[in-house]
C-alpha cells in the first residue's frame, strides 16, 4: 500500500510573520514581520541582489547550550544567516539593520550594570561584525515598544512605535 | 487515461473538493458518504477507483474497504483520511486498501496515488 | 492525578507540534498562512472552562478521541473568523453562504483534519492508537468543550473539580481569522501522559488546584478593592492560571496599546506583575478617580499608578497569606505603550533562568463596560513550585 503525505511547511507567502525567540526568511520579496519588541532586539537582514531577507526577534543575548537557537542573539542570526545562505544569499552582500534592545523598567539584573536590551544589542552586534555583515542602519535603546515590517522588495525596514510615532529605517 | 471514481467522505466539502480536483481528469461516478452506502453504490456502479474516507457514521472506511475488497478482490481504494497514525495504516493494509493518502492533500499526491492503483491494476 | 513541571514541560511541547501541525494543514488547505501564537497548558475548574465558552460567542467543532488516550478536542471560532475561514476554503462559491450545509460540512473537515493531526503527535509520543470521532458542529454557545464530557471517561465529582486544558491560539490571514484549537484529556489520560514523561517529585494535583483557588481569591479580592476606589461594581470575569513556553508570554497579548503598571514582587515567590488597561478603560477609570481632574496628565498617571499598587495588593496579599511566606512589591512603574512589549522585558528577565513560566491572568470587568482591568502575574517558576510544595499536605 503506498502512502501519500503532504508537506505541509510554506515559505511563500505575502506576509510572513516572526513570533518572539523565532525567525524566518522569504525569497519571494515577501514582508517579515514581529512585534512585541521591548528588550527584545529585532535584527533584518537583506541580500538585495539574491531578493532573499531575513528577520530574527530575539530574548536574550548569548545562548546557553540547551535552549533553542531562535530564543538568543548569537544563534539566532546564525541560524537565520544559513537558512539565508542556503536559499542563495551571500554574506559579502547582506546588510543588517536593528531594532529593539529598550530598557523599559529597572530590574534588579541590570543593578548598575547593562539591561538585557542593552546586551541584546551587543551580542548582536557581536555576531554580525563576527560574519562581517555592515549595520547600514539601527532604531535601538530607549525605553518604549516596537514592531517590525521588513519589506522584501526593498530591504526597507519600517519600525513604528506607539510612543514615538513609525520610521523607516 | 480517465477511470471511473467513486468519491466516500461523510463531509459535502470534501466530496467537493475532490470533485473539483479531479475535474478534467478523471470521472466521479458518485458519491457516498458513510461506509454502508460506499459499498451499495460500488455494486451499483462498479468504479475503476475508491476514494475512502475513514472516519464516518453508520460504517467507516476500513471496515467498508474490507467488504469491498471481499466482494471484488480488483477494487481498487484509496484511503484519505486526516489520521497519520502507523496503526491506522497497518488496518488499512489488513483491510485491502491499496493507497493512503493523508489530509490535506495535494492535488499531484492524488492523481499521482490514482495513477499508481490504476497500473497496479494492469 | 500528579503533576510536576517536567510533564507540564512535555505536554507543553506536544501540544505546540501538535497546533504546528495543524496549522501546516490549514495553510495547505485554505491557502492561507496559519501560525501558532500560543500554546496554553490551563489548569482550572470545570465551572471556569464553561464560563469561559459561555462568556464568547463561539461557533465549534468538536471532535471525541479515545483509545491510547481519550477526551475531547475543540476548534472555536469567533462567527466572523468562521465566515472569514469558509470564504478562503471555498472563495465565491455558490450554496456556501453561512450555515448552509456546504459551509457547516467544510467548517468540519477543517477541524477534522487540524485536530486529526494534533492527535496523530500525541500517539506518536505514546507509541499508541487514538481513534478520533466524526466532528459535531455546534453554533449554540452553552455547549462547552465539556459537555456531555462523562460519556468520555470523566468522573467529575463536582464542577469544581480541576481539569488540564491545552489551549492553543491560532491566527490566519494576518489576524482576521483567530481561533483556539483546545484539548481537554481525562484525568486517566493525564496520568498516562505523565507517567511517559517519567515523574519526578510529582506534586498532586490538590496543590495546585489549591493555588488556583488563591488566584481566584486574590482576583476577587482586586476586585473589591478597585470597587471601593471607583464606587463602580466589578467582577472578576476570569482568573486562571496557564503553563506557557516564556516566549509564548508576550504573545498572549496583543499588540494594542495598554496603559497601567509593571511591578515586581519580592518574597516567596517573587515575580512580576503587569496591571493593564485598555485607553478607553483607562482614561474611564481615571475620570471616576478625579472627577473633573480629567486634562490633568500627571495626576492621571498617578490614580493609576495608586490603583496597580492597590490591585497589586490585592492579588498578592491572599498568596502570602495562604503561603505562609511574605510578599513584598516595588513602586509601581507606570506603563503606556504596546501589550506584548510591555510584558516583552518581564518575560525576557525570567527567561534568563527558566524556559517554561506559571502565567497567572486574570480579568476584571465593570458590568456596563466601562473599563476593563487585565492582571498578569509572572511568578518565578523555581520559587513557585517550593511554594506549592509547602502547599502540598503531610504525606
Amino acid at each position: 500500500m503506498q502512502v501519500y503525505t503532504t508537506d505541509t511547511t510554506s515559505t511563500h507567502s505575502a506576509r510572513i510573520k516572526v513570533g518572539i525567540a523565532d525567525y524566518a526568511f522569504g525569497t519571494d520579496g515577501n514582508t517579515l514581520t514581529t512585534s512585541g519588541l521591548g528588550s527584545c532586539i529585532g535584527v533584518a537582514l537583506y541580500d538585495a541582489e539574491a531578493g532573499v531577507s531575513g528577520l530574527a526577534h530575539a530574548m536574550l543575548p548569548e545562548a546557553d547550550p540547551d535552549g533553542d537557537p531562535a530564543k538568543f542573539a548569537d544563534t539566532g542570526i546564525e541560524a537565520l544567516l544559513a537558512e539565508m545562505r542556503d536559499a542563495g544569499a551571500d554574506t559579502s552582500r547582506i546588510i543588517a539593520k536593528l531594532a529593539g534592545g529598550s530598557a523599559m523598567f529597572d530590574f534588579d539584573s541590570s543593578d548598575g550594570g547593562k539591561s538585557i536590551g542593552e546586551r541584546n544589542v551587543e551580542a548582536a552586534r557581536k555576531t554580525l561584525e563576527k560574519h562581517d555583515i555592515d549595520i547600514v542602519a539601527e532604531d535601538v535603546g530607549g525605553s518604549h515598544g516596537r514592531s517590525l515590517e521588513l519589506d522584501g522588495k526593498t530591504g526597507d525596514l519600517r519600525v513604528r512605535s506607539a510612543k514615538t510615532g513609525d520610521q523607516t529605517l | 487515461m480517465a477511470s471511473k471514481v467513486l468519491v466516500v467522505d461523510d463531509s459535502a466539502f470534501m466530496r467537493n473538493l475532490l470533485k473539483q480536483l479531479l475535474e478534467g481528469e478523471h470521472e466521479v461516478v458518485g458519491e457516498a458518504e458513510n461506509g454502508v452506502e460506499a459499498v451499495e453504490l460500488y455494486r451499483e456502479l462498479e468504479p475503476d477507483v475508491v476514494t475512502m474516507d475513514v472516519v464516518m457514521p453508520i460504517r467507516n472506511g476500513i471496515e467498508a474497504t474490507s467488504e469491498i475488497k471481499s466482494l471484488d478482490s480488483n477494487a481498487s481504494v484509496i484511503m484519505c483520511t486526516s489520521v497519520g497514525q502507523e496503526e491506522k495504516m497497518r488496518e488499512a493494509v489488513e483491510a485491502g486498501a491499496d493507497g493512503y493518502i493523508t489530509k490535506p492533500f495535494q492535488k499531484p499526491n492524488v492523481l499521482q496515488a490514482i495513477a499508481d492503483v490504476i497500473q497496479a491494476e494492469a | 492525578m500528579n503533576l510536576d513541571v517536567r510533564s507540564l514541560r512535555t505536554f507543553s511541547r506536544l501540544a505546540h507540534s501538535g497546533a504546528e501541525k495543524a496549522a501546516g494543514s490549514l495553510t495547505t488547505l485554505a491557502g492561507i498562512d496559519t501560525y501558532v501564537n500560543v500554546t496554553k497548558v490551563e489548569l482550572g475548574t470545570k465551572t471556569d472552562v464553561e464560563q469561559e465558552f459561555a462568556e464568547r460567542d463561539l461557533v465549534s467543532v468538536h471532535i471525541g478521541f479515545s483509545g491510547g488516550l481519550d477526551g475531547r478536542t475543540v476548534l472555536a471560532f469567533s462567527p466572523e473568523s468562521a465566515e472569514r475561514l469558509v470564504d478562503a476554503l471555498m472563495p465565491g462559491m455558490d450554496g456556501a453562504e453561512t450555515g448552509s450545509e456546504l459551509a457547516t460540512s467544510s467548517l468540519k473537515e477543517v477541524a477534522n483534519i487540524m485536530l486529526g493531526g494534533f492527535i496523530d503527535g500525541w500517539a506518536d509520543y505514546l507509541d499508541t492508537t487514538v481513534d478520533i470521532t466524526t466532528p459535531t458542529y455546534v453554533d449554540d454557545d452553552s455547549n462547552s468543550p465539556l459537555e456531555n464530557l462523562e460519556s468520555d471517561g470523566f468522573e467529575h465529582e463536582s464542577d469544581n473539580e480541576h481539569i488540564l486544558v491545552f489551549r492553543n491560539q491560532l491566527e490566519a490571514a494576518d489576524d482576521a481569522i483567530e481561533f483556539d484549537l483546545y484539548m481537554v484529556p481525562s484525568p486517566d489520560s493525564i496520568k498516562t501522559i505523565t507517567d511517559a514523561s517519567g515523574q519526578h517529585g510529582a506534586l498532586p494535583v490538590q496543590s495546585f488546584a489549591a493555588f488556583s483557588d488563591m488566584i481566584a481569591d486574590g482576583a476577587d479580592q482586586a476586585s473589591a478593592d478597585i470597587t471601593a476606589m471607583t464606587g463602580i461594581d466589578t467582577t472578576v470575569e476570569v482568573s486562571r492560571m496557564s503553563f506557557v513556553p516564556i516566549e509564548g508570554v508576550p504573545m498572549s497579548l496583543t499588540d494594542s496599546v495598554r496603559r497601567g503598571v509593571v511591578l515586581e514582587f519580592f518574597g516567596t515567590p517573587s515575580g512580576y506583575i503587569a496591571i493593564l488597561f485598555d485607553e478607553p478603560s483607562a482614561d474611564n477609570i481615571a475620570s471616576s478617580l478625579l472627577p473633573g481632574m480629567e486634562g490633568d496628565e500627571a495626576m492621571r498617571q498617578s490614580a493609576i499608578q495608586e490603583i496597580g499598587n492597590i490591585v497589586t495588593s490585592g492579588f498578592l496579599d491572599g498568596w502570602a497569606n495562604t503561603l505562609g511566606t511574605t510578599i513584598d512589591i516595588s513602586p509601581p512603574k507606570h506603563v503606556h505603550d504596546i501589550g506584548s512589549a510591555i510584558v516583552d522585558p518581564l518575560a525576557t528577565e525570567l527567561a534568563q533562568s527558566q524556559e517554561y513560566a506559571f502565567l497567572i491572568d486574570s480579568t476584571i470587568r465593570t458590568d456596563d463596560d466601562e473599563f476593563t482591568c487585565d492582571i498578569y502575574a509572572l511568578p518565578n517558576e523555581e520559587e513557585l513550585r517550593k511554594a506549592l510544595e509547602q502547599l502540598s499536605p503531610a504525606v
